[in-house]
């Protein structure tokens, strides 16, 4: 999770009623939102981020300019009310659209910042309407493929439903389809204003219903190939850890067995002289001494792998390139420079390679986050004294002040979760390491792990 | 007297099969290694064989498939730590798996029982 997220309003979603305007100044804000749209969509790295931008873009003021919007998903064998923008009465729509004015606050602007604590505020508030606009799929709505204007008298069921939970004059439905299957609808509305919802608003909406549901469809793929490779890590780490207590359970049993069969056999044919005694007794304690050396091993190898901090010679080099090599083409595609300095030399440190990469990983997803698009990120190895400095460094949004004084420190006060800076320092710190925030270039952010060099 | 070859890599476990074994009236002979065991196959008769499956230089199911290709009815016992192996096709050559343990009466019955002797 990037911290670096400028805080903004909660209310500062949705729209105002849009002054009298010509068609062709119409046509000209629906063009201009549904490009600055794709835009945003195309940088969502999380499908419901991708939601969030097109319930924005159909109500922000500089949007589309609807009162409220809604999206439905299919879930089964129903319709779920997934996410929604936009007051719940007349009356807060007054109180939220002064808030607006005074602010001078553009939505659409600051929708492509993922806040997922505001998404799921704005989602709590609207719970009841969303649980309200759920409908069993069974119903015809599943036939629903191009967008349209309901009123009360709607022949389909689903549609009647929707008009009236939400009390629409108008309501404009937006059915999604997902390979030639129904997936879910978006729905908006001027309950408050009552302005008509004209052709070409109509037409933008779908096209914005279309992207959405691209973008839906790449973020949902990143999400699974993101916990597919998690999974992998983890089945990984547990076949190395099973391996390793395998192999330690069957030293120990070695020594315990010929000990303790030793013992036994003693007990039942007793040597004759002390002296006899003494010597199979110096061999049973050297095997029981075995066993200790052995269960002191393994406790420590357990708990060393149940870190799963491994340290070994490690190209820190080789890692980072591997990272960025997997994020180029997601740069390229929001036309973010990705670009790596490598060390003056081959140098080495001690780090467990899979943590490291993971490190790297995080700060890079941050990295590509904050910059928007056609940022640039640098990453770079280098050498200092004793330690190596892998950094990476972006000139996107500088970090809030409250946090620059500890941006890796993650817990409840964080921004956002804050959990991606704080698992990077816990990692870098068990591989013997520390982290490092600092602005010194100025118009940069760089975040940094210094790791041991290997001498 | 029979003679048993034990084969284990934990000098140890080979102490204790001497003490037990030759006061069961075996001739008892003990290898570390599998080549030191294929040395002492080709140069001395043995009667029947007990055999680790994990051995330093690597798994006893290599040896145990020699001895069964030249001499498909000595006797060779699996004496192990590990169940898993039993699962193993390779390990199913072998005439008997016994369980390592401090307690020796089931190898002492496999081997009665692989030399024709009355327990």
């Amino acid at each position: 999770m990037d911290v670096r997220r400028q805080p903004q309003r909660r209310w500062a979603r949705w729209s105002r009623r849009p002054g009298r305007t010509t068609d062709r100044g119409r046509s000209t804000r629906i063009l201009a939102t549904l490009h600055t749209a794709a835009e945003l969509l195309e940088r969502a790295l999380t499908p419901e981020h991708a939601a969030w931008i097109a319930l924005v873009a159909l109500t922000a003021g500089e949007g589309f300019g609807l009162n409220r919007a809604f999206i439905l998903r299919r879930r089964d064998d129903h319709l779920e009310g997934w996410l929604g923008v936009g007051p719940r009465s007349g009356e807060e729509a007054a109180r939220l659209w002064q808030e607006l004015k005074s602010l001078e606050v553009k939505p659409l602007a600051s929708a492509g910042t993922f806040q997922p604590e505001v998404i799921a505020e704005e989602k709590q508030r609207l719970a009841e309407t969303l649980q309200a606009l759920a409908v069993p799929i069974r119903e015809n709505c599943q036939h629903l493929h191009r967008a349209f204007l309901a009123r009360r008298d709607h022949p389909d069921p689903c549609v009647r439903r929707w008009v009236e939970v939400l009390q629409s004059p108008f309501l404009l439905v937006l059915p999604m389809v997902r390979q030639g299957a129904f997936w879910g609808v978006m729905l908006a509305d001027n309950f408050v204003t009552r302005a008509p919802i004209s052709g070409p608003l109509l037409e933008g909406a779908q096209t914005l219903a279309h992207n959405l549901q691209a973008a839906l469809e790449r973020t949902e793929l990143w999400a699974r190939y993101q916990k597919e490779r998690e999974a992998r890590k983890h089945a990984e780490q547990s076949v190395a850890l099973l391996e390793a207590a395998r192999a330690l359970a069957h030293d120990i049993k070695n020594p315990l067995v010929a000990a303790a069969g030793l013992l036994q056999h003693l007990l039942h044919n007793p040597p004759t002289s002390t002296s006899e005694w003494e010597g199979w007794g110096q061999k049973i304690a050297e095997g029981l001494s075995r066993v200790e050396a052995r269960v002191n091993q393994l406790v420590e190898e357990l708990a060393r792998r149940g870190q799963g901090v491994e340290l070994t010679r490690t190209d820190p080099g080789e890692v980072v390139r591997r990272v960025v090599e997997s994020w180029q083409p997601l740069a390229e595609s929001r036309r973010i420079t990705l670009a790596f300095r490598e060390a003056e030399r081959a140098l080495q440190v001690w780090a467990d390679p899979v943590y490291l990469e993971r490190c790297v990983e995080n700060l890079v997803s941050n990295a590509v986050k904050a910059v928007g698009l056609g940022g640039e990120v640098r990453l770079s190895v280098e050498e200092e004294g004793e330690w190596v400095r892998v950094a990476v460094a972006d000139n996107g949004e500088p970090l809030p002040q409250g946090w620059r004084q500890n941006p890796f420190a993650g817990g409840p006060g964080a921004f956002g979760s804050g959990e991606g800076l704080a698992s990077v320092r816990r990692l870098t710190e068990a591989m013997g390491g520390k982290v490092e925030y600092d602005e010194r270039e100025p118009g940069w952010v760089r975040f940094s792990l210094l790791l041991r060099r290997c001498v | 007297m029979k003679r048993v070859l034990f084969v284990d890599d934990e000098e140890d476990v080979l102490e204790l099969y001497r003490q037990v074994f030759s006061r069961e009236g075996y001739a008892v002979a003990t290898c570390t290694t599998m080549e030191e065991a294929r040395r002492h196959l080709a140069e001395n008769p043995v009667d029947a064989v007990v055999l680790d499956i994990r051995l330093a230089e690597g798994l006893g199911l290599a040896l145990l498939r020699e001895i069964k290709a030249k001499t498909p009815k000595l006797p060779v016992i699996l004496a192990t730590a590990y169940a898993r192996y039993q699962d193993d096709f390779a390990s199913w050559l072998a005439d008997e798996y016994v369980m390592k343990s401090a307690d020796l009466a089931d190898l002492k019955t496999a081997l009665h029982r692989h030399l024709g002797e009355a327990p």
